[in-house]
């Protein structure tokens, strides 16, 4: 197994993590916990780069599937 | 015909609907820019927005994201030298040659003219001939349909780039899972495994979605997520002036027509295109041995085809539901949720939807070449964003699209499961596209064969005595077990000589 099979394999456990933590925890607070874990682990070290992009979709998918569409999104025990 | 154009303009270019169309284009050129988000994948990110929109402005929306999509792959080609579409592959040829030479701006000018026009001949020709397709199409009995939609399903081997057996193959796993669902006839339930997201067939959007962002997400985990540091080039001026545009107008009209007619054909898509218009251009060119060092011809060539590929594959997508390629199968997904069945009837009793559509189609070109041109200099940062902010923004975006498609988890889980399958096809040389045709083209195929085996079964016949009782039905079995033998032949070709097409999508 190569250091990039490691990659894929690990993030296939992840986005899998990721889907039983979506109706738990809530789309918003599952998105980000993948969101930094998954960038970190793939070597985007910059906290400007994790947070920007964190803040950056989770305010882009709220405006648009909660505010301008209505179409709610699992919001679990948190958000 | 005329008066709906008439009647269709009030809402193609009604403020929001333009407003739309405008969002769509620059979204469309941004995704396609950014190395390693495809058309397809643009498209597959980008539907899950119109879910809350009415027919006309999510349509005329996708619409922009596609002609942007195809155009916007050029800009990282040119720049950096990286595709930003597998559609751009053939302009990166010419276009980094002349950044090379310090004439960026040239080839993003050349590009921007040249997708411009050959989406507009593209969208003309759209615009004139899908009515016509569908007034005749409306009198195609269940027999005919039949084999047009197997004739297509064949041609995926003959035309797409790579091993015709995969090809097959994978166009097989497509029809297998359009077979899931519930039975059109019998209403019996085939391959759900008892899960209820399975009853009404397998969704398209979510397919489209595993199959492309998910396998996506996991080949952008390849790379570590920040290696190698960009630089952007110097742009300079973008407007290649009126003597350079007339001075290869033949090429710009070439590579257009071209394209529309690719578009055209089952199983080619812009990738195909732009190759195919950038040969033509050096065969009729006054000088040839410039293509390759950097020739503007080439540039246009490649990419005045590209974008004629979008008018062109909507013709057979909207007027017998039958798509050309991933990105219109895409488009179509986005048809589906408004409630609409691609087919002729589409032209009669939806006409109030589809006439704005095709004409937001012009301002969709015109909306990303003024884009452009007015701020490129922003539009190419897009190349500057790491593999790994990428892969895992790419993954939140389509869980967000799975889930809104009906607001249930278990699509969710349906994508995962279809992006690992479509990671490992691809990892193993299989094609993507033809499995979407089949998903969407496999229930098409059924439901008009099991009407023909009713009627024949009325008269006293088998199906195949009906069947060779048509003309029409024996030309294009014909045609099929033609394309059949010409996708071996070339394939046995390809063996021998030991060199391989272009790559697929």
């Amino acid at each position: 197994m190569t250091a990039s099979d490691l990659r894929v394999a690990v993030t296939v456990a992840l986005l899998a993590g990721y889907a039983l933590l979506v109706p738990v925890v809530g789309f918003f607070t599952a998105s980000a916990a993948f969101l930094l874990i998954h960038m970190s682990f793939l070597g985007v070290r910059k906290p400007v780069w994790l947070i920007a992009v964190t803040a950056g979709l989770l305010l882009v998918a709220w405006a648009v599937f909660e505010w301008f569409l209505n179409v709610p999104l699992p919001h679990g025990m948190i958000y | 015909m005329f008066d709906l154009i008439i009647a269709g303009m009030g809402d193609a270019f009604e403020p929001m609907n333009l407003l739309l169309v405008f969002a769509g284009a620059v979204l469309g050129t941004v995704f396609g820019a950014t190395p390693g988000v495809s058309a397809t994948l643009s498209m597959a990110l980008l539907v899950p927005l119109t879910f809350g929109m009415t027919p006309v402005h999510g349509l005329s929306f996708l619409g922009g994201v596609y002609c942007g999509a195809i155009y916007g792959g050029s800009i990282s080609s040119i720049l950096i030298n990286v595709p930003g579409t597998p559609a751009a592959v053939a302009t990166m040829l010419d276009g980094y040659e002349l950044t090379k030479k310090g004439q960026a701006g040239k080839a993003l000018g050349g590009a921007i003219t040249a997708s411009f026009f050959g989406g507009q001949i593209g969208v003309l020709v759209l615009l004139v001939a899908a009515p016509l397709v569908a007034a005749a199409a409306l009198h195609i009995r269940s027999a005919e349909f039949f084999w047009i939609v197997v004739f297509a399903m064949s041609t995926v081997g003959a035309i797409g780039g790579g091993s015709v057996t995969k090809g097959l193959i994978a166009a097989v796993l497509g029809l297998i899972l359009g077979a899931v669902g519930t039975h059109p006839f019998t209403g019996s339930l085939r391959f759900t495994f008892d899960l209820p997201a399975l009853y009404e067939g397998f969704p398209v959007i979510v397919g489209i979605v595993g199959l492309f962002s998910i396998s996506q997400v996991l080949y952008l985990c390849h790379g570590r997520g920040m290696d190698k540091q960009i630089d952007i080039p110097t742009i300079g001026s973008l407007w290649p002036g009126w003597a350079q545009i007339m001075k290869v107008k033949a090429t710009y009209i070439r590579s257009a027509v071209i394209g529309t007619f690719v578009g055209l054909l089952p199983g080619a898509g812009a990738d195909i295109a732009s190759f195919i218009g950038r040969n033509e251009a050096q065969r009729f060119s006054k000088n040839p041995e410039e293509y390759g060092k950097g020739s503007y011809e080439g540039v246009v060539g490649a990419e005045a085809a590209n974008n004629a590929v979008v008018g062109g594959s909507l013709v057979p997508a909207l007027t017998l539901g039958i798509p050309g390629n991933a990105v219109s199968a895409a488009l179509m997904g986005g048809l589906l949720i408004h409630g609409l069945l691609p087919g002729p009837r589409l032209f009669t009793e939806q006409a109030g939807i589809i006439y704005p559509f095709i004409l937001s189609l012009f301002a969709a070109n015109l909306f990303f070449a003024l884009a452009a041109f007015g701020g490129l200099k922003y539009l190419a940062k897009v190349v500057l964003i790491p593999q790994g902010v990428l892969a895992a923004s790419v993954a939140v975006l389509s869980f967000l699209g799975a889930y809104a498609y009906r607001n249930m988890m278990e699509d969710v889980w349906l994508m995962l499961f279809l992006g690992v399958v479509g990671y490992v096809l691809r990892r193993t040389g299989f094609p993507l596209a033809p499995i979407i045709l089949g998903i969407i083209l496999g229930p098409l195929a059924e439901s008009n064969l099991e009407r023909v085996m009713t009627i024949a079964n009325a008269r006293g016949m088998s199906a195949m005595q009906y069947f060779m009782s048509n003309t029409i039905t024996v030309v294009f079995m014909v045609l099929t077990v033609a394309a059949l033998i010409y996708s071996v032949v070339r394939e046995i070709r390809h063996h021998r000589s030991g060199k391989t097409m272009l790559t697929e999508e």
